[in-house]
């Protein structure tokens, strides 16, 4: 049986160490994602030999064990867990040849766990152009360790690295800067309170905090008297140990690194001056947005209109084809509709995230909170609120998780609650749809007014998160001292390889993830409104026969005002007029009503519950748009979209809170119930108000 | 010679206790764009640990590569780690210009 060794990797952010995972996983990685389940350790196989396989988990980045932020504390627990099985075989150190200095400081902590440390020293194929040169033969003394120089950029290095993981049993185990010298007495009595443990890792337990969380865990508490600190004492040994790690370092890379301080360094700094600087550094944000907004809809409208008849065909191919009966109808009025309502997004979703991934692997998000940490903190947020902000348009799930980075807890908080504002993905099926049929296809002062519309709802969510976070930060009375740092890294050309998985991962997850919720919403709606128990569902065509206007009709007009009377009589339709008095004064019919419902699980889901309900007995190919235009209400006689409908149901789209995976993650980033339910009842109970407000307004 | 400014300040302050407390008053927050400084002091229980992790320590140079509008954040190079600081924190941090 091949054995599988358990490799962890970790290291500072932003050196490359996800790229490292990629060269050694390439496509062998699962991400645990959402909905539900956690993404905060990817985990990846590698074949380091025919008889050997790896397990690699790539932890995320941090600059040392004290963890200070939420990402950084899942490496700590990582590192601290007890459990064998958790525990990794090999760690390995991920470094940047051009900020080694920092980078050692995290070595020097991790080779204090008793684990075999192997150092990684990345992106050494820059070490000529930036005047580095390093001795790796006396480095590996120094550091009692093997190193590698790697590349993952340009993928060498790679098959010694996992050569050196191979011979993990031969690597030294023993520490290179002893915490013990910080305070000898206190350790050794330390050492005495838990004999056979991990000094150090004792010394991580006692001094963890969790400022950062709404946890409320005081890990000193079970200790014995004499080994309590207060947190001023802890600290000045946190900073003891800081001097004493970096008074080793500095004796090692005297000897065994030298940098030419004038080899170019100028493309930061050149970069720097324009994109922070006080007027064009706005400028070019904006314009950056806005052009990564442009792209998404003028390059994506292409493939989705394919996409849209594509399925419009499919389905009329399986009525054609198959022979008829229940199980042809559920297919072709049930599953089709709803999967195409969601594979149509695919477009947009894909270059959406293909623009953040952008963004963020360049090192230009970085620059982006430089320059908004002030205007973010006036409404009670924090320059890195930016990020989440900006990822919310893709989803607001991965958006919710980039929180994590956030040290103050507060502001924490604040910025996961107002993220489900932002325009998201799911929310633009709707937006668009909705546009479509409301408003007009012109021009308003040379600009297209559907598209001015749409980039309106943009802003609105926009306001709307941050006049949220204003009242939620004069409200919330979380004490909270903050502090503020935020790394620089530098500029990097995206690579393709990274770029590429992020898209596939998160365009997978999308459809998966959404598609499981929309296939089983789609069956039950068609089950519902294909079926019925009352006489008037059974004996719709003899009813509608009755009718004193029916010999009017024709043939084709009959059939539909059957199928309407059915549908009307079906489960769905009863189970939609028990609604309709909730809903008729925002100005939405039972149908409407039926998909708002179905959206409570997740908003994208509101298309395909109208293309599914709406094809249910009818038999002719059309697309979802088009079958929603001829729409008309039975008792005003009127279009049923129409604009205060349309507009309604914009509104009641941009504040509802209609995603349980949303929710999910809230509750797990927040650790209770309480705030996902704050989310829910205020921004849903808003949208309704807001949309009653506009029907009314504009009927 | 950066360092060699840095250390003479730092022995003129301790042996002029009187003018300890004027020089002294340099902090990160006084330094402007593309000016330098060496850290000299600061208050630990004040200062998050994960800045010295950084490399945020006494004797270790500080630039100041950029300011924000309205002088809020400062974006700084100490001891090679590039990155950014509110003025609050700036201001806790003590150092010696050096010119």
């Amino acid at each position: 049986m091949a054995k599988t060794l358990h490799v962890a990797l970790i290291g500072n952010p932003n050196t490359g160490k996800t790229s490292v995972f990629n060269q050694l996983t390439g496509l062998n990685q699962k991400v645990g994602n959402y909905p539900g389940i956690t993404v905060e350790k990817k985990t990846g196989t590698c074949k380091l030999s025919d008889e050997i396989k790896a397990r690699i988990t790539d932890l995320p980045g941090t600059y040392s064990l004290n963890a200070t932020s939420a990402d950084e504390q899942i490496v700590v627990e990582a590192l601290l867990d007890e459990n064998p099985e958790a525990s990794p075989d090999v760690a390995v150190i991920v470094a940047d040849v051009e900020s080694l200095k920092r980078n050692l400081f995290l070595f020097t902590q991790i080779k204090e766990l008793d684990t075999p440390v192997i150092l990684a020293i990345n992106m050494a194929d820059n070490m000529e152009k930036k005047g580095i040169s390093l001795d790796v033969k006396l480095l590996e003394k120094q550091l009692n360790t093997r190193v590698a120089l790697i590349s993952a950029r340009k993928g060498t290095g790679i098959d010694s690295l996992k050569k050196l993981i191979l011979e993990y049993q031969n690597l030294p185990k023993n520490p290179v800067v002893n915490i013990s010298e910080v305070d000898p007495e206190y350790f050794k009595k330390l050492e005495q309170a838990f004999p056979g443990k991990n000094r150090y890792k004792q010394w991580l337990r006692i001094t963890q905090n969790f400022s950062f969380t709404n946890r409320k865990v005081n890990p000193s508490e079970n200790l014995d008297k004499t080994l309590r600190k207060d947190k001023t004492e802890l600290k000045r040994m946190q900073q003891k140990e800081a001097i004493l790690r970096y008074l080793f370092i500095n004796k090692t890379l005297k000897e065994t690194y030298r940098q030419d301080v004038n080899a170019a360094k100028d493309l930061r700094s050149r970069l720097d001056q324009i994109l922070t600087h006080r007027i064009f550094g706005y400028v070019l944000f904006f314009l950056i947005i806005l052009l990564v907004f442009q792209s998404i809809y003028s390059w994506s409208s292409y493939p989705m209109d394919l996409i849209d008849s594509l399925f419009a065909s499919m389905s009329q191919w399986v009525k054609n084809t198959l022979p008829d009966g229940a199980l042809t109808d559920l297919v072709s009025e049930g599953i089709i509709p709803g999967i195409g309502g969601i594979v149509i997004f695919i477009p947009q979703i894909a270059f959406l995230f293909f623009f953040i991934s952008i963004l963020e692997e360049s090192g230009y998000m970085s620059r982006v909170v430089f320059i908004m940490d002030r205007l973010m903190r006036r409404f009670g947020l924090n320059g890195k609120s930016v990020v989440p902000l900006i990822s919310g348009t893709a989803c607001a799930i991965p958006a919710v998780m980039a929180t994590r980075t956030i040290e103050n807890w507060k502001e924490r908080l604040i910025t996961i609650l107002v993220t489900p504002f932002i325009t998201c993905s799911a929310r633009l099926p709707v937006y668009l749809i909705i546009i479509a049929l409301v408003i007009p296809d012109q021009t308003f002062f040379g600009f297209n007014l559907q598209g001015l519309t749409l980039m309106g709802l943009y802003l609105l969510g926009f306001l709307a998160a941050v006049i949220s976070a204003y009242i939620l930060n004069k409200i919330l009375k979380i004490k909270n001292r903050s502090f503020f740092i935020a790394e620089m890294p530098d500029y990097k050309l995206p690579l393709a390889k990274n770029i590429g998985l992020t898209v596939y991962d998160k365009t997978r997850d999308f459809v998966v993830g959404a598609g499981k919720i929309i296939l089983a919403i789609s069956i039950v709606l068609w089950f519902l409104a294909s079926h019925g128990y009352s006489e008037q569902f059974h004996n719709a065509k003899e009813i509608v026969l009755a009718q004193p206007d029916s010999n009017q009709l024709d043939e084709e007009a009959l059939e539909t005002a059957i199928a309407s009377y059915r549908l009307q009589h079906s489960y769905i339709g009863i189970l939609g007029h028990t609604i309709e008095p909730a809903i008729r004064p925002l100005g939405y019919d039972w149908k409407i009503g039926v998909a708002l419902i179905t959206s409570f699980a997740a908003r994208e889901v509101f298309v395909g519950s109208l293309a599914t309900i709406y094809s249910v007995g009818t038999d002719d190919e059309e697309t979802i748009k088009n079958r929603l235009a001829g729409e008309t209400n039975i008792t005003t006689g009127k279009k049923t979209f129409n604009l205060p409908t349309g507009i309604s149901l914009l509104l009641f789209y941009a504040f509802a809170m209609q995603c349980m995976s949303t929710l999910a993650v809230v509750k797990r980033e927040t650790n209770s119930w309480k705030w996902p339910a704050i989310q829910l009842f205020f921004m849903s109970g808003f949208a309704y108000i807001v949309s009653l407000l506009a029907y009314q307004f504009l009927k | 010679m950066p360092a060699k400014t840095g250390r003479g300040i730092w022995l003129t302050t301790n042996c002029l206790p009187w003018c300890y407390s004027t020089i002294m008053k340099d902090t990160i927050a006084q330094l402007k764009k593309g000016e330098k400084g060496i850290i000299e002091n600061y208050s630990t229980d004040l200062i998050p640990v994960k800045l010295q992790e950084l490399g945020c320590l006494p004797g270790n140079e500080v630039h100041v590569i950029q300011l924000s509008p309205f002088k809020d954040l400062f974006y700084l190079n100490i001891n090679g780690s590039f990155f950014a600081i509110r003025k609050e924190t700036a201001a806790l941090i003590e150092i010696a210009k050096v010119f």
